[in-house]
């Protein structure tokens, strides 16, 4: 009676196999039911807007930060040479209360800044010395020259001072 | 010498039966038709009819009837062996007796002297018989002269219905079977055909009950047979 | 069949298996159809969602421009905070070290993946659940823009926390409808399956029952042939097959009622002739011993065969009418002993039979019949075994028994089952004269026709312990009139 027997398992296989599809079936309908935590999803860019006021680059657990202060009313950065005569004012008691401390010696200022002659770039010409400052000075001088001229981060600006020149250096903020 | 008509349309058996019945003693007249047979019993007396019941013209039923209605003539019906039904409807139409053709001449004659010894003249042989006047209710009946009367006014019965009413109300009261009255009535030796006695009862029933369907007189005992009262 | 083999045959049958079918294509079907345009419509709630509250963060942010102070105090923050909340999202709002929310404890949902998505400079959102609810994050820098398109980073950080639970409601009722809309697909394909079972079940079950019918003699069972498919051809075929049967079998007994109806015609028409000549035979007896030599013996001759054939055309008869179904029983109550005892003493047989027949058995029964029986049982006894030959009468309740036997050979196995048959002649060489050649076999006929309760009176043969062979007849107490005389033999 083999032939019986295998004549009756047969059938009895098939149907467990149809009742399994169907129990994976409705598992898979009730596991994805809901709101499902997702991946980190990124769009465009970060919101900008326009600034006003003079900005300026003062230290902030060691890195430069923006700062900007009201200077004049209305919008649009200040000139170049006013910026850098804040900076080397220091940053006020309100913002070192905050934590921003500047490294720019209070001689730097007065500054002239104009752009290159015989390349590309912005040369500042400052009337103290220039080789003596720490690589953060002159990168508060260069980002805060940039940011005042409204000009591109890859822009080389050159320090000249009655002591010498510093290699043309773009201001790195990110 | 009994005089014997007999009826039958077939040329050879008639003339065979004709021929054996005549060797046996009887005076045999016979006919081919109904017709003839009924128009010969008007001219010259029988004392028994031999009928076939298969015949051309008037078949041998409406030929028993017409006897019937004219006096009590014994009739012996032959009849074919498969023909229960004819059987019932000859003894209702009054024949006496009847024998299934093929028929031997010794059978036929024996048949033929048993319904002579039941008419009139044969009829006095010794047996039960108190001859004598006998009173049962509005029923006399005279042992003696084979009369029966009702009320006073005579009844007819053919041979037969008499010798069964003589057999019957000479054990008033007393159940006789079906057998018992055949072999008495019929001399049927033992195994003769009851259909024969009820289709007599009934012709009988007919004749002296007051009400047929309700006899008073020859009353049916279920699972046995008949019996003459008890009045 | 056990319980469990027709429970089986019962899961396995047709209708359970249309059943599975189409149930499992409907909700495969609905699942897919379901399950698809859910996934896609949760995915396009969900972006619609996102894009929105995207849209609504960046349309509020841009506001705050132009910001003329930095960094920005505590209290600026907190303003800033309040300002972005609304009822459908709390603010965070981040600048170094400095936190202002507004709602307590908001910043500690906020993933270290998103942060530094959003350190990074763009817009960044992602959903999550926080003990049990589930909530949109949305982070951006606020940044400056620069005449050359660029921006830098000012350093504050913004993030919208939103519930989503709105949508989690919407997804949900979702959801359920096409929990809905499969069951009522299951439903109905269901209901449909019922029905296509019932469209092909019932011509199959139909055919079952004609093919039932057909085979219970029903010739003439037809099917209604509907429509066009596989089915109707069976039917078809059914109804051809059913067709040509009962035309062949109808043929057959046509010819067999034939056959027999020339067997009742010729015994009739033999009958006129052979009345004619019976009506002699006595003369010839008579003159058979005056008529010198040869002749004499001529004239006996003729009257013992005239007698034989007249015997044979009864018989003949008699079967003829148990074939036509015409014959009919004569009941009378009769006392069995002296209907016996009568039989044997008509026939001269009394003193050469044994008897053993209790007296006062009385039965209701054709004493005709019961005679041709007896007398062919006994005279067929004389005739093939050895004296002596015994009679006993026993008595039942319902039913009287007659045994019949004798002390002959016996009769052989191989003629047992024919012993009843018509003109069956066990040995080859028996004359004629013995015998028709029908009397057993009318016998049986006449045993058959008297029955009692639907059960018909029966006639059987066999043997005896000590050799012989006995003959045993069973008739009902009180029998009733056949309703259907014809024997089939």
């Amino acid at each position: 009676m083999i032939g019986a027997c295998r004549t009756r398992t047969a059938p009895r296989r098939r149907v467990t196999r149809t009742l399994l599809a169907v129990g994976l079936l409705l598992t898979l309908l009730t596991a994805g039911c809901g709101v499902r935590p997702s991946d980190v999803i990124t769009g465009r860019a970060a919101v900008s807007g326009p600034s006003a006021g003079a900005g300026l680059y003062l230290i902030s657990h060691g890195e430069l930060a923006l700062v900007l202060r009201a200077t004049k009313p209305g919008p649009g950065p200040s000139s170049p040479a006013d910026a850098l005569a804040l900076l080397a004012a220091g940053p006020t008691p309100t913002e070192r209360e905050a934590g921003l401390s500047s490294e720019v010696p209070s001689d730097a200022a007065p500054a002239k800044v104009a752009p290159s002659v015989d390349e590309p770039g912005i040369t500042v010409t400052m009337s103290g010395a220039v080789l003596p400052l720490s690589t953060v000075a002159a990168n508060q001088i260069i980002c805060t020259v940039v940011f005042s001229m409204s000009g591109n981060g890859a822009t080389p600006v050159t320090l000249v001072g009655p002591d010498g020149t510093r290699p043309a250096w773009p201001c790195w903020l990110e | 010498m009994p005089q014997v008509l007999l009826i039958e349309d077939h040329q050879t058996v008639r003339d065979g039966l004709q021929l054996a019945l005549t060797r046996q003693g009887h005076s045999v007249v016979a006919v081919a038709t109904g017709e003839q047979g009924l128009e010969r019993l008007q001219t010259a007396a029988s004392d028994v009819v031999v009928l076939d019941l298969m015949l051309p013209g008037m078949d041998g039923f409406e030929v028993c009837r017409r006897i019937r209605q004219q006096g009590d003539l014994p009739i012996i019906m032959l009849t074919a062996r498969n023909d229960d039904m004819d059987v019932v409807a000859g003894l209702e139409a009054g024949a006496d007796d009847y024998v299934v053709k093929p028929v031997q001449a010794r059978v036929l004659e024996a048949r033929i002297r048993a319904v002579l010894r039941r008419t009139g003249g044969d009829s006095r042989r010794p047996g039960p018989e108190r001859p004598g006047l006998h009173q049962h209710g509005a029923l006399t009946i005279d042992r003696a002269a084979l009369v029966v009367s009702k009320d006073g006014a005579p009844v007819s019965l053919a041979p037969t219905e008499l010798r069964l009413l003589l057999e019957l109300s000479h054990t008033p009261g007393q159940v006789l079977s079906r057998q018992q009255l055949l072999e008495a009535v019929w001399e049927h030796g033992y195994l003769g055909d009851s259909r024969l006695v009820d289709a007599c009862v009934q012709r009988l029933r007919a004749k002296i009950e007051d009400e047929p369907s309700a006899p008073v007189y020859i009353q049916t005992v279920r699972g046995f047979g008949y019996r003459f009262g008890p009045l | 069949m056990t319980p469990w083999h027709w429970a089986w045959a019962m899961a396995l049958g047709l209708r359970v298996r249309l059943l599975l079918a189409f149930a499992l294509l409907g909700v495969t079907t609905t699942a897919v159809v379901a399950s698809g345009s859910y996934f896609q419509a949760r995915t396009v709630i969900l972006q619609q969602a996102q894009d929105a509250a995207v849209a609504s963060l960046t349309d509020e942010l841009s506001k705050v421009y132009p910001i003329v102070s930095l960094p920005p105090n505590q209290e600026e923050l907190d303003m800033l905070a309040q300002r972005l909340s609304d009822r459908e999202g709390d603010a965070v709002v981040r600048y170094g070290d400095l936190w202002a929310q507004s709602v307590v404890n908001e910043s500690d949902v906020l993933t270290p993946e998103l942060r530094q998505e959003v350190a990074g400079g763009r817009i960044a959102w992602q959903r999550v659940d926080r003990h049990g609810k589930h909530l949109l994050l949305i982070g951006t820098q606020l940044r400056f823009d620069r005449s050359d398109g660029t921006s830098v980073p000012s350093g504050v950080e913004v993030y919208s926390v939103r519930s989503l639970d709105s949508e989690q409601q919407s997804i949900d009722r979702l959801a359920m409808l096409a929990w809905v809309t499969g069951g009522l697909s299951l439903i109905l394909a269901v209901l449909l399956a019922l029905l296509a079972a019932r469209g092909v079940l019932r011509p199959v079950r139909e055919l079952g029952r004609a093919a039932r019918r057909l085979g219970e003699g029903d010739l003439s069972t037809r099917l209604t042939v509907r429509g066009v498919d596989e089915l109707a051809d069976v039917a078809r075929t059914f109804n051809d097959t059913a067709g040509t049967l009962e035309r062949q079998v109808g043929e057959l007994r046509r010819m067999e009622a034939d056959a027999r109806r020339f067997v009742a015609d010729v015994s009739h028409e033999l009958r006129t002739p052979l009345a004619a000549m019976t009506a002699v035979t006595d003369v010839l007896d008579e003159e058979a011993d005056r008529l010198p030599g040869d002749a004499g013996q001529a004239a006996r001759l003729v009257s013992q065969e005239t007698q034989n054939l007249t015997q044979l055309v009864n018989d003949l008869i008699e079967v003829s009418r148990f074939d036509s179904g015409t014959a009919r029983l004569a009941l009378d109550d009769v006392d069995v002993a002296a209907a016996v005892n009568a039989t044997l003493r008509l026939r001269r047989w009394a003193d050469r039979v044994e008897t053993d027949l209790p007296s006062g058995v009385i039965a209701r029964l054709d004493p005709r019949r019961l005679d041709v029986i007896v007398a062919n049982l006994v005279g067929n006894a004389f005739r093939h075994g050895h004296e002596p030959v015994s009679v006993r009468l026993r008595a039942e309740p319902d039913w009287i028994t007659i045994e019949v036997a004798d002390h002959g050979p016996g009769l052989d196995p191989e003629v047992l089952p024919h012993v009843f048959d018509r003109f069956y002649k066990a040995d080859t060489a028996r004359t004629r004269s013995e015998g028709s050649g029908l009397g057993l076999a009318i016998a049986w006929e006449n045993a058959r026709l008297h029955r009692h309760a639907g059960q018909p009176g029966s006639l059987v043969a066999g043997n005896t312990p000590d050799c012989g062979a006995v003959f045993t007849l069973r008739l009902p107490r009180v029998a009733s009139e056949t309703v259907d005389a014809g024997g089939v033999r």
